[in-house]
């Protein structure tokens, strides 16, 4: 149960990208949409609970695998204009469960 | 590589049920990471954190100690008149061979993205260089306009697209080269040159293959065509049917393309076909397949059961069913899902292309070299660029992959002595093993291209070590 309500915390405390942002909008469509966007492509589902077990490696590590790629998913996603703050902002906008 | 193409179902796979619980078991584990966090790249000199660059597939890395996305062509202008670092630029990443690595300044043209200059009387449009083609497509769409082929790999920048002239599929169609009606290079020393055939034609006729070496290639005006739709149709056939009838059916479709099984008995054909909206059903069959992971599972248990590559191969071929959609040129041609992998792909003449693919798939079976992984086999019409793979012939392109988890190297290696049988020259943005001697025998306008490039960029700021090997560089 403390486990439960520890990550219930954790997530809570993250803070979401602000989804009015149109750049980082643009990014998703650009760049993540192919995959996030897509049900069976393997990766976790934009805007859905996919993303909870992913979430709790922590921001750090998953901007890490992100930059350096990880499973099916090419480094940084191919943004090659994304710096690691729009790798982060765009994690934070497509683990919103809502949109 | 498009596997949404093949309709293959891992739902059928999984009735082998014995075998479908040791794949699932390999599946399961492929998300996990053991990494710690840490700050990834460097530091440079200006105080600035650099990342790494990796290319799609990860078998080409970098650590470059700048990286610049411009904003607009002055910014460009701006970095190759006062900086004096050496430069490469990125696309999206999606070459195999070493074309983008570099320790200093890589450059990215994903700022200069869009259509501009829209002329629908002539249906002719500006791309800026750092487009993507799924983007293009949409773009012209919203234009009623289309573009006239498409690769089936949409993710790449039109720019790194020209570059290598990357192509579709359609035996009286080009590669995206082909649209180019005239293009704007930023040269390494800071000029603007534009070329057309009627201006700067040398430029022009060496773009169509530019590999990143004659300057940036920031924007081109391309010829398209009036929205279309298409229909696509699937079948998976014998082997030698597909082998038989391919130049047949490259004939009587707008575009054919067939993906071969290594192991199996069985090619699938692949046509598309332009059709009015009124030709299209109002309802259509879902796609039931889900070929990514219907492969990659094959993948994972014949890495268990070597020796039962062939059968499984065979029963997961032989559930596919014909397969019928329609849709928009974007919706058709676009690419939603996708596979990491590394390639090798070698253009044929077209008459030679059919017995090349025999050959090749007769040596994957005789050696048991261990590979599922589909070959596609495309018609593409010859060009006029000076160090394009279909210089001034028809080509027939055969693609060979592995994934990007698996070697392929040894399965690369044993079959490329076939291509060079039938006269096969390398996709310059794929792997290859050729050097600037083969390429020199290979292509009769080689040694202008390099005369071009030196006076275009006379400090060779434009190359990096792989562009050294391939043409032959000091």
């Amino acid at each position: 149960m403390k486990k439960i309500i520890a990550t219930l915390l954790f997530l809570s405390a993250i803070p979401f990208a602000n989804a009015e942002d149109p750049y980082i909008e643009e990014l998703y469509d650009l760049y993540c949409s192919t995959c996030h966007g897509v049900k069976g492509s393997g990766a976790p589902m934009a805007f859905t609970n996919d993303w909870r077990p992913y979430l709790r490696k922590g921001m750090n590590t998953l901007v890490n695998n992100s930059i350096q790629g990880i499973g099916n998913m090419p480094a940084m996603g191919t943004c090659s204009e994304c710096g690691p703050e729009d790798l982060e902002d765009l994690i934070k906008y497509m683990s919103q469960q809502e949109k | 590589m498009n596997f949404d193409r093949i309709p293959l179902s891992r739902r059928n796979l999984l009735k082998v049920s014995a075998l479908g619980a040791v794949a699932g078991g390999s599946l399961s584990t492929t998300a996990c990471s053991s990494n710690k966090p840490q700050e990834i790249g460097i530091v440079n000199e200006d105080g600035k954190r650099i990342l790494p660059w990796s290319n799609w597939s990860g078998n080409q890395n970098c650590q470059p100690n700048d990286r610049i996305v411009p904003r607009s062509e002055d910014d460009l202008l701006k970095l190759l008149r006062e900086g004096n670092q050496k430069i490469r630029m990125l696309g999206s990443g999606h070459s195999f061979s070493g074309l983008v690595p570099t320790d200093q300044t890589l450059v990215s043209l994903a700022r200069l993205r869009g259509i501009e200059n829209v002329d629908t009387e002539s249906k002719q449009v500006d791309v800026l260089g750092g487009t993507r083609l799924s983007q293009l497509g949409k773009e012209l769409w919203d234009n009623g306009l289309s573009i006239i082929n498409m690769s089936d790999i949409d993710s790449q920048t039109f720019s790194g697209a020209v570059a290598t002239s990357t192509h579709g599929t359609g035996r009286e169609l080009q590669s995206i080269s082909g649209q180019m009606l005239s293009s704007r290079f930023v040269t390494a020393n800071g000029d603007v040159v534009n070329c057309s055939p009627t201006e700067n034609s040398d430029l022009y006729y060496a773009s169509g293959n530019h590999l990143g070496a004659l300057g940036v290639m920031t924007r081109s005006r391309i010829q398209t065509e009036s929205a279309y739709h298409l229909k696509e149709h699937s079948w998976m056939m014998s082997e030698e049917e597909g082998i038989e009838t391919a130049a047949e059916l490259s004939k009587q479709h707008r575009h054919y393309e067939m993906f071969a099984l290594p192991h199996s008995d069985y090619i699938l054909g692949l046509t598309l076909d332009q059709v009015s909206e009124d030709e299209i059903p109002e309802s259509q069959d879902e796609n039931v397949g889900d070929a990514y992971e219907a492969f990659r599972m094959l993948s994972n248990v014949i890495d268990y059961m070597p020796f039962a590559r062939r059968w499984l191969v065979n029963y997961g071929a032989g559930s596919v069913k014909p397969e019928t959609r329609y849709g928009t040129s974007p919706e058709i041609f676009g690419n939603l899902r996708d596979i990491r992998f590394n390639e090798m792909e070698y253009t044929v003449p077209a008459e030679y292309g059919p017995q090349c693919l025999r050959e090749i798939l007769h040596k994957i079976k005789k050696d048991n070299i261990p590979v599922i992984f589909p070959i596609e086999a495309r018609y593409v019409k010859g060009d006029d660029f000076w160090l394009s793979p279909f210089y001034k012939r028809d080509g027939f392109a055969i693609s060979c992959h592995n994934f990007h988890d698996k070697d392929y190297k040894k399965y690369f290696a044993a079959i490329e002595p076939i291509f060079w049988k039938y006269e096969g020259r390398p996709h310059w943005g794929k792997i290859h093993s050729l050097t600037a001697l083969n390429f020199a025998g290979r292509y009769e306008r080689f040694n202008d291209f390099l005369k071009l490039r030196k006076e275009l960029d006379p400090n060779d700021r434009l190359v990096n070590d792989h562009l050294r090997k391939v043409l032959g560089l000091a």
